[in-house]
Order: structure tokens, then C-alpha cells, then sequence
């Protein structure tokens, strides 16, 4: 700034002067762009020759030709990519005779598996928990506010392991496991009955599935009461009728000596993680909303109140809604990072991506070509989040606008 | 007294229907976890493992006859956070006290008869409240604060080395990891959210790069992959596994420094910095003396929250096979034959992490208080 | 512009300087250094754990590190343990964080061709079983068709199971990996595995450091054999080869009845083959780079070979491991472990 002042002397005319600054200030300011990329693209370039550098000394090769090699190793658990038939990819369970590429695509299966439910269940936990600490009852106030301290204050890989080693593990073994309704909960892993479709292609089985379909759907989508009133008692309806005639069953678990077979089943582990992300980011969550609950012009309670709204009216239908449109990109924020949390799974075997990654590297010895896709993955899986929750917020406020 | 509790309880507890419903629902099931919790702690747990695996605990397999080093390094601490607390809360005698209580809580609490310990307590406890009232009555000395505490790594360094970097361990090598990750994050945390709100796109897109890069990548991938990687680019350093455990969670944490700053960059009203400009000041000189005291101000809070974080993420360095607290408890646990101490263990671990998150929360909130209060 | 250029030109030189460097042999870099980063499992009983009651690590291959440590550093206690995991312990020696590592490790045809690391003398020669509880009834491995299986992450038992279900056909056997073995214990006990697979010796030490041993049966199946050694990184073979002659030093020392407490005794022996087996007016250290009594070094810091095994595997021991009649003994008496010529 001050060269320029005793250059600008020499012209005679301001405007010249200003003319002849604002080039040299552009000028200075383009030689600092290129010299700060040519800086950085040398820093990433030495980075790579040092890093070739130092696996040659070892005798290593940077290459990812490996990721077509067979696996020879097994994952308790995960589906993969396969396309045996033709082009089209068909998700099958891993087994040790795929290659490593499908290894890593089992871990991002299992991370995503994950981190879907535990998206959904924080939610839900979350904003449970951020109304009971607003709540009028003293007890369920207080066990809010204290559960919500003792986790954010607790790391969570300690509350992993409890979680896993303290309390999965010591469900009951699967010979003496709890059956309620056809859910077997064990130490193997708890298991659930699933619907199987025994209607074959008939049509008038097929019409109800799909009649039953969109009604869920129209349940889900639609903001007016009385349609989906209409919607949930269709949906129970068709689903009596479809389990009464048969046309659809429910599969249950039965258990042999070492594991049940049947059903859907969820693995120890996975429990475990899920419980522990679900408890930890719901936690979170619940601050996010109370403070914005507690951000909220107190006159929206009066006002809802001298309109003789009960409490539960008023945080349904006045404070929520509002809520929800604040706190969607802070929501985001906690479910990237409980997707990144998902990386914890490695302490108690849960085979997610880094896990996945550290068996890879050890049995091939290809550590650094594993941790640029396990960072790939990450950093793609964070983008999309972010990407919906955008979405999601864009949406939100657009029909907020409107209304 | 009944009757002010009945109508304590009508009010609090079976206001509405609603209310009433949870209450049935949930005191029960309250009362009988209580019950439960408090049987088994007071009568079947077996607590003589946790004064006998203390120093395990406390300092991993550093070796005993070098504690008088780990003391030195508590007391360093434990006059860094005085320090740092005496720049925002004034010293008050009454302190004092609270403090000689803590003492004497810690001693009890456990269970150690070695006067040579005790005597170290004491004067880490001093040593805190010395350093408190210093900063609290002289405010010229608030200033020197962020090269003391780089002296005062330095020095914790200096004594904890000669017995060997890789013996660090237990609660102390998770404090010191937090101390080291938290001072060194800030000056680069803010360099870098200078540099996402650079005039130049380059550096911006190189920051924004590197903030976003290191948000979006679990913590535990971070450190791995620094711990992997040092080695590979500098054969010739041979940095010990704890030195590079730090550069990971610094280089991690720096980003969310970084994006804590910013917040607090963009609280800083425009007029300030056009002010400052029409006064003549370089820029240089507007960011450092007008911009960034205040946004400092503002992002305190969130920093403190931070170092909870950073705490709380400490065990992750199970991964690169260091010995922190949480490690520590389950390596005890390890020995077979105190397989079933699982819950004695794990309660004192819980109990700690709580205690200690619970002050650095506290802290947090009461100068969230204090600022706001500060700047009506 | 300019600066950048400097900038590069300076980090390149630094990169050469550093490559000229890191093409020493590490033995120099340790003598320079004056401590040995040895590599240990710290939850392996009876190779390589902390005792948390002294705070010292113990164990077989603790016992290597120090002699190595004694042999080349004139000082037993002149080494550092870094704790490497199943998973950490081929990066851990690839990146130059330990010098060398003796934890427990499997020698394999894909570790030292595709992982870059040369393998020592064979400390250990273990195979791979399996434990389960004995309330479970199992008494063969055959019977376990569908178990849950849990083992290490990184570990050769991942494959060993693997490749054991296909030769049976067994589908819905399940491999489940804990990251250590402490863990794995842990899920065994717990009944989340119905057996627990790794190498034998370690099965035995967890069930014999267990308050009840009765509560476990190893079952008698042996999947696989795994040899243990010690590891360096590749194409260094100055180190190695100073390592593998401590190595056969501990064995030959044991052969010819050089213990820890006659050691003072042998060194004044008049036999020429003790002298400068032991360094007495010459022997065979300076061709390695260590000085001529290495091998009286390290017995005088652990022992012979012999001596290792008993005080960390032997009867004293709660995972007793017998030895005679197995490749573990003296070649002399049946088994494999078996110096070289020392002439």
C-alpha cells in the first residue's frame, strides 16, 4: 500500500493515477496467486515423490492393482457388489473367494448401514430428549438434562465399549435367549421376523401390495390429517388381510445350536454401535433443539397459550415445525459427524470401512493405497449428507415461504 | 414440610395428566436403577483394584522411581490452567479454601499414604491457585499467557522425555495430549480462518480445501494415517509415536479451530475493520489488533467446548497403540485375573472422564455467562 | 516465484540428504542412538505383556528385545518397547518407528515377498488351535460346523479359518475380528464366540493366567502350523544378520550349557570353542558390527535359550507350555531349535 503511494506521484491526473494503481495492485495481486499455486503445487508434488521415495526404499509400489486380487479372507458380516449377471450389480453376502475391491465396498455397505439407522434413531431420540428437558415434569426434566450431561461428557469410545463388552455382551446366550413375538434377542445377535411374499404373481395379491405401498407412502408424504388418517387405516387394513390370506408370511427366527437362522438378524456388534452412536449424536441433538427451542421469542408460548393451546399443542404444531426449519444445517453437521463416528466400529470388530481397511492393509500389505480410498469414501459420504441436508433445508424453507 | 412437599410434587411431578402418567412410568424404573447402582457399589463391588492399579492409571508404565518427573509435569499444568482461568474469573480467597478441600478430597479419595505424593499434590494445588490469583490481579501478565504455555510445554517435554517418549501414558499422557492438541491448534486454526477470508482465491481455496478435507475424515483415519505416513516422508526424525499422535489430532483439530474463529471473524461488526482502514492502519495491523481480540472474545466458549472434544477423542490413540487413560483401565482389565473388576473399572473410568468433562463444560458455560454479561 | 524455487531446491536437497541417510543399516543408527525401539505385543502372556503390579513388560519375546539390547548396546535396559499390534506391527517396522519387532509373528511366503520385511531365525514354533468353553461339550473341531469363530484383526488365523471351512464346506461358520487379544478373551467369555482361534501358545497363557483354567479346553486340532520370528525391514542385512547370530547365540549357548549364573565361570574356560564363542581375545562380533562378547552380553542380560523359555513359558509358569517333544526342544533332544556351525 505505501510503495503505490510514492509511485502514484509521478502521474499528473487522478484518474490516471487510480487507473495506473488498481494495474499494478492487479498486477501484484496475480503474481501472489501464481506464486502461492506454483508454491502448493510443488508442496503436493515433493509429497508424492517423498512418498514414492519412501516406499521404493522399502521395495513397495504405489499401484492399485492389488484391489483385484482375491480377498482369502472372510467378514463376519455384509453384503456386497457383484455382478455375476450381466451388468447389472446384485448386493450378496461377502464371502473370502471376492476380490478386495469388493471387500471395501462390503465396509461401505456396513458404514452406511449404520449410519442410516442412526440418523433416523437420533433423530427421533434427540428431539425426545430436547422436549423432555423443556418438560413440566420435574423427574423427566432432570433425567434429560443428566443423561444428556453424562454422554457429552464421556467420550464415546469408552461408551462403545461399555455399550458392547458391558451390556450386549451380556445379553443372554442363544439358548436362553428372550423371545418376544418371534424377536429373539441374544448375545449372536438379536433377530427379527421378516415378511416374505408367498402371493407369487398373482394380480389381485400384487394390487394389494402395491394399493398397501402407496398408502404408507401417502402416510409418509402427506401433510393433511385427514388423509393420512385415511392412508394408515388403508395400510392396516390391507396388511390384515394380506397376513390373513396368506398371501404374505412372516419369517421367523429359529435358533440351533450356534446361530438362528430365518428372519432378519442384526449382529451383536452392530447393536452395539448403533446403540452407542444413536445414544451419543441424540444427545447432541437434544441440545440443538433445546437451544433453539429456548432461542424462540417467548411471546410464540404466550401467544399459543392465550389462544388456550395445551403445552403438548403448542410444542407440537407451533414450536416444532419452527424449530425443525432452524436447526436443519446444525442436524446436518451431527450427522456427518456421527457417520464419521461410525470409524469407532474397529474396537469392538465391527466390520465397517476402517475396519475393513485394517485387515486389508495387514493382509496386503498396501496400507497407503487403502487410506486414499477409506479418505475417498469418507469425504464422498460426507458430501452427500451435506448435499440432501441442503437439499432438505432448501425445500423446508421454500414451503415455509409459501405458506 | 410434608405439606409443602405434597404441593411441591402436585405442581412439579402431577401437574397434568400427562405429567402424572410419566411420573408412574418413570420414578419407578428411576428408583430402582438407583437402588440397584448404589447395592452393587457400596456392597458388591470389589474397589481395592483401582488404589492398587493407580499409577497404572495415572501414568501408564512410566516407571515409578521417574514419577517426581510426571508431578513436575501436573504441576506445569496445573499453573497453565490457573493461569487461564485467573484471565477471565477474579481469585477470591474463599477459593483458597475450595481449593485446600480439593486437595484433601484427592488424597482421600485415593487412598495414598506416601507423604512425598501428598506433598506434590499440595503443590500442584498451589502451584493453580498461584497461577490463577497471578493472571487474576496483574492483567499485564494475561498477555504473556499464550508464550507461557508454549514455555511450559516445552518444559513438560524437556522433563518427560529422558525415560523414553513411548513410556508416556495412562490419564496424564491424555491431559497432555488435550494441552499440546488445544495451544498448538489455535495460532494455525487461526492463520487458517484468516486464510479462508484471504483477498487472494488461491490461499482461500487452499484453506477451504483443507478445512472441509479435514471435516469431512473421522479423527481416528487422521491419526493413522499422520502416524503411517511421517515416517514414509521423514525416515530421518524417527518421531516417537506420541509426537505423532499430537501432529494428527493438531492438524484434525486445527480446522475446527479454524472454523470457530471465522464465526467469530464475522461477528466482528464491518465497521470496526472500515474504521480501522480509514484511520490508515495496514491490514496486518487491523486483523491483529482490532479483529481478532474480539472475535477471540466472542469464540471462547466454543474453544473451551473444543478442548472438551479433544479430550473426549483422546482414546481414540488406541489405534497407534499408545497407552492413554481408557487404554490404561482396559489393560488392567486384561490380566485374567481381574476379568470380572469389568464394572469396578469402568465406573472409575466413567466417573473420571465425567468429572473432568463436567469442569471443562462448567468453565464453558460460566464464561459464556461472563462474556455475554461483558459486553452489554 | 524465486522463493519457491529456493524453497523446492532446499527441500530436495534435504529429501537426498535424508536418502543418504536412511540407506545406512539401522544397526548404526541404533548404536548412534544408544536405545533399541523394540516392537512387543503388550497383551501376549508369556511373549509380550505388561505386568501391571511391577509396570515391566515380561514375556519371551520381551526377553529377545533385551538381549538384542544387550548384544549390540552393551546394556539390557538400553531398549524402549513399542507396543505394535497384530495389525500396526508391519508399518510399525516399515516406517522405521521400532528397529525391530519380536511379537508373536508367523513367518509367511506373502510377508516377506509382498510386506517387505525379512524374517529372524524362528523363536518359537507354535500352530494354530482353537479354545472353547468347556460347558460348551465341544471336544473336537469337527463338531463345530456353524460356530462363530473369533480371532485378530490382521492375524494368519483369519485365513487359516477360512480356507478350514472350505475344505469342510461349512456356510454359515462365521470369522469375527477383534483388534487384540484381550478383547477376544473377552468376547469368549462372554459367549459372543463359541471358539476362540489363535495360536496355541496364547490360548494356553489365557486360559492358564484365568482365575478358573478347568472353565476352557483347547481342543486337540492343530489348523495350521505358525513358526514365530522376529522381523526387520527388507534389504538390510547387515542388521538382520547381526540379529540372526544373536538369535543362534542364544541357542548354541544353550547347547553347550552356557547359562546365566556359570557365565562368569565360562568366561574363564580354557575351551577355545567357549572363548571365542564368547569373545575372549577375539570372536566373531567384529565381522557383524558388534562388539566380540555380543553373545556373552546377552546371556549375561537373559540367559540361554533355554532359560528364556522356562522363565516365561516353562513349569513355573501358569501357561506352561511342555517343550520336550515338541519342535520348541533342543535339536539334540528331538526338536528343531538348532544353531549353526559357531566356528
Amino acid at each position: 500500500m505505501t510503495i503505490d503511494r510514492t509511485d502514484a506521484r509521478a502521474f499528473a491526473s487522478e484518474s490516471d493515477m487510480l487507473a495506473s494503481k488498481r494495474r499494478r495492485n492487479r498486477f501484484r495481486h496475480d503474481a501472489i496467486q501464481v506464486a502461492i499455486i506454483a508454491a502448493a503445487v510443488a508442496l503436493v508434488a515433493l509429497f508424492a515423490y517423498a512418498v514414492k521415495e519412501g516406499l521404493a526404499r522399502h521395495g513397495i509400489q504405489f499401484s492399485f492393482s492389488f484391489l483385484w486380487d482375491a480377498a482369502g479372507f472372510d467378514i463376519s458380516e455384509g453384503k456386497t457388489l457383484v455382478f455375476d449377471n450381466g451388468l447389472w450389480p446384485s448386493l450378496t453376502s461377502f464371502t473370502a473367494d471376492r476380490t478386495i475391491a469388493q471387500a471395501f465396498v462390503t465396509g461401505i455397505v456396513n458404514t452406511i448401514k449404520v449410519a442410516v439407522l442412526a440418523i433416523i434413531l437420533s433423530t427421533v431420540l434427540g428431539t425426545l430428549l430436547g422436549v423432555g428437558r423443556l418438560s413440566t415434569n420435574w423427574v423427566v426434566r432432570n433425567l434429560s438434562f443428566w443423561c444428556v450431561e453424562f454422554v457429552r461428557n464421556t467420550p464415546l469410545l469408552i461408551q462403545l465399549v461399555f455399550w458392547y463388552f458391558a451390556v450386549v455382551l451380556h445379553f443372554p446366550p442363544l439358548a436362553a435367549a428372550a423371545k418376544f413375538y418371534g424377536v429373539v434377542i441374544s448375545q449372536q445377535g438379536l433377530y427379527f421376523p421378516s415378511p416374505v411374499w408367498h402371493g407369487g404373481s398373482s394380480p389381485f395379491a400384487v394390487a394389494m401390495a402395491v394399493a398397501c405401498c402407496a398408502a404408507i407412502l401417502g402416510l409418509i408424504l402427506n401433510g393433511r390429517a385427514k388423509i393420512r388418517w385415511i392412508c394408515a387405516g388403508a395400510a392396516v387394513v390391507l396388511l390384515g388381510v394380506m397376513l390373513a390370506t396368506g398371501t404374505l408370511g412372516l419369517d421367523y427366527p429359529v435358533t440351533s445350536r450356534f446361530q438362528a437362522s430365518g428372519g432378519t438378524s442384526m449382529s451383536p456388534e452392530m447393536a452395539a454401535l448403533l446403540l452407542a452412536i444413536v445414544v451419543n449424536s441424540a444427545s447432541y441433538i437434544a441440545e440443538i433443539v433445546r437451544g433453539s427451542i429456548d432461542a424462540l421469542p417467548k411471546g410464540q408460548w404466550e401467544a399459543a397459550a392465550s389462544l388456550g393451546l395445551s403445552r403438548r399443542n403448542t410444542v407440537n404444531d407451533i414450536i416444532l415445525p419452527q424449530v425443525f426449519r432452524v436447526v436443519l444445517p446444525s442436524f446436518g453437521n451431527q450427522y456427518i459427524s456421527l457417520t464419521k463416528n461410525t470409524a469407532l466400529g474397529i474396537a469392538i470388530g465391527y466390520p465397517e470401512l476402517f475396519n475393513i481397511y485394517g485387515t486389508i492393509a495387514n493382509q496386503t500389505g498396501h496400507s497407503l493405497e487403502g487410506i486414499v480410498i477409506v479418505m475417498v469414501s469418507y469425504l464422498v459420504l460426507s458430501w452427500v449428507i451435506s448435499g440432501l441436508v441442503a437439499w432438505a433445508d432448501r425445500r423446508l424453507t421454500k414451503r415455509g415461504a409459501a405458506r | 414440610m410434608i405439606a409443602t412437599a405434597l404441593k411441591w410434587s402436585r405442581h412439579n411431578l402431577f401437574g397434568k395428566p400427562f405429567d402424572a402418567l410419566l411420573s408412574i412410568i418413570v420414578i419407578p424404573g428411576v428408583l430402582w436403577l438407583i437402588y440397584q447402582s448404589l447395592d452393587w457399589a457400596l456392597t458388591k463391588a470389589q474397589w481395592d483394584i483401582i488404589p492398587q492399579s493407580l499409577r497404572v492409571l495415572m501414568i501408564g508404565i512410566f516407571p515409578a522411581d521417574q514419577a517426581w518427573r510426571a508431578w513436575t509435569a501436573v504441576i506445569i499444568i496445573a499453573a497453565l490452567l490457573g493461569a487461564g482461568l485467573g484471565c477471565v474469573f477474579a481469585f477470591r480467597s474463599r477459593h483458597a479454601g475450595f481449593l485446600a478441600l480439593v486437595w484433601a478430597a484427592a488424597a482421600v479419595l485415593t487412598g495414598t499414604s506416601d507423604l512425598i505424593n501428598l506433598l506434590f499434590m499440595a503443590a500442584a494445588v498451589a502451584v493453580f491457585a498461584g497461577g490463577w490469583a497471578v493472571t487474576s490481579y496483574i492483567p499485564a501478565s494475561r498477555r504473556a499467557l499464550m508464550a507461557a504455555s508454549f514455555i511450559g510445554l516445552i518444559a513438560i517435554f524437556a522433563v518427560m522425555s529422558p525415560p523414553g517418549v513411548g513410556l508416556w501414558g495412562g490419564l496424564l499422557l491424555s491431559i497432555l495430549l488435550t494441552l499440546v492438541t488445544a495451544i498448538v491448534s489455535l495460532p494455525i486454526g487461526i492463520l487458517l480462518a484468516f486464510g479462508r477470508r484471504s483477498r487472494f482465491s488461491s490461499v482461500r481455496i487452499i484453506c477451504t480445501a483443507y478445512i472441509e478435507v479435514m471435516r469431512s475424515v473421522p479423527l481416528i483415519l487422521v491419526v493413522y494415517w499422520i502416524w503411517i505416513l511421517m515416517p514414509v516422508l521423514a525416515p530421518q526424525w524417527n518421531l516417537a509415536d506420541v509426537a505423532r499422535g499430537m501432529i494428527g489430532f493438531t492438524l484434525f483439530y486445527s480446522a475446527y479451530v479454524a472454523e470457530y474463529v471465522r464465526s467469530g471473524l464475522q461477528a466482528v461488526p464491518r465497521g470496526q475493520t472500515e474504521a480501522a482502514r480509514s484511520l490508515g492502519m495496514s491490514e496486518f495491523d487491523i486483523n491483529r489488533s482490532i479483529v481478532l481480540p474480539q472475535a477471540i472474545r466472542v469464540v471462547v466458549p466454543p474453544l473451551v467446548g473444543n478442548v472438551l472434544d479433544i479430550f473426549n477423542t483422546a482414546p481414540l490413540v488406541f489405534i497407534i497403540g499408545l497407552t492413554d487413560f481408557l487404554r490404561a483401565g482396559q489393560m488392567i482389565l486384561a490380566n485374567p485375573q481381574y476379568g470380572d473388576r469389568t464394572y469396578e473399572v469402568y465406573s472409575f473410568l466413567f466417573l473420571t472422564y465425567f468429572l473432568v468433562g463436567s469442569l471443562i463444560t462448567y468453565v464453558a458455560r460460566k464464561l459464556e455467562a461472563h462474556l455475554a454479561r461483558g459486553s452489554r | 516465484m524465486k522463493l519457491t524455487k529456493i524453497l523446492t531446491a532446499g527441500v530436495f536437497a534435504g529429501l537426498a540428504l535424508a536418502a543418504t541417510q536412511a540407506s545406512a543399516s539401522v544397526l548404526d543408527t541404533v548404536k548412534q542412538r544408544g536405545t533399541l525401539n523394540c516392537g512387543t505385543d503388550n497383551t501376549a502372556p508369556g511373549f509380550g505383556y505388561l505386568n501391571t503390579t511391577t509396570g515391566q513388560m515380561e514375556g519371551l519375546d520381551v526377553d529377545f528385545c533385551k538381549a538384542v539390547a544387550a548384544a549390540v548396546l552393551g546394556d539390557a535396559s538400553k531398549v524402549k518397547f513399542v507396543t505394535v499390534t497384530d495389525k500396526s506391527r508391519f508399518d510399525a517396522v516399515l516406517t522405521n518407528q521400532v528397529d525391530v519387532v519380536f511379537a508373536h509373528t508367523t513367518i509367511k511366503p506373502a510377508r516377506e515377498s509382498s510386506i517387505a520385511v525379512d524374517f529372524l531365525p524362528i523363536n518359537f514354533y507354535d500352530g494354530t488351535g482353537i479354545m472353547v468353553k468347556a460347558d460348551l461339550g465341544v471336544k473336537e473341531f469337527a463338531e463345530l460346523d456353524g460356530a462363530t469363530f473369533c480371532t485378530t484383526q490382521g492375524s494368519v488365523t483369519e485365513t487359516v479359518l477360512t480356507s478350514a471351512f472350505k475344505a469342510r464346506g461349512w456356510a454359515n461358520s462365521k470369522v469375527l475380528t477383534y483388534e487384540n487379544l484381550e478383547k477376544l478373551f473377552a468376547a469368549l467369555n462372554s459367549g459372543r464366540c463359541n471358539a476362540m482361534s489363535t495360536d496355541k501358545s496364547a490360548l494356553a497363557a489365557w486360559a492358564g493366567n484365568s482365575p478358573n483354567p478347568a472353565d476352557y479346553v483347547i481342543l486337540p486340532d492343530t489348523l495350521d502350523k505358525s513358526p514365530f520370528a522376529g522381523f526387520v525391514a527388507a534389504n538390510d542385512s547387515k542388521w538382520r544378520n547381526a540379529l540372526r547370530w544373536i538369535t543362534y547365540g542364544l541357542f548354541q549357548a544353550e547347547e553347550s550349557g552356557i547359562t546365566q549364573a556359570n557365565l562368569e565361570e565360562k568366561l574363564k574356560s580354557d575351551d577355545p570353542f567357549v572363548q571365542k564363542f564368547l569373545g575372549i581375545g577375539g570372536g566373531y562380533g567384529k565381522d557383524f558390527g558388534l562388539s566380540d562378547d555380543f553373545v556373552a552380553q546377552a546371556i549375561k542380560a537373559v540367559g540361554n535359550y533355554g532359560e528364556i523359555y522356562n522363565r516365561n513359558l516353562g513349569p513355573d509358569t501358569k501357561m506352561y507350555l511342555e517343550r520336550k517333544g515338541t519342535p520348541n526342544a533342543l535339536w539334540t533332544e528331538g526338536g528343531a531349535i538348532y544353531s549353526p556351525l559357531w566356528n
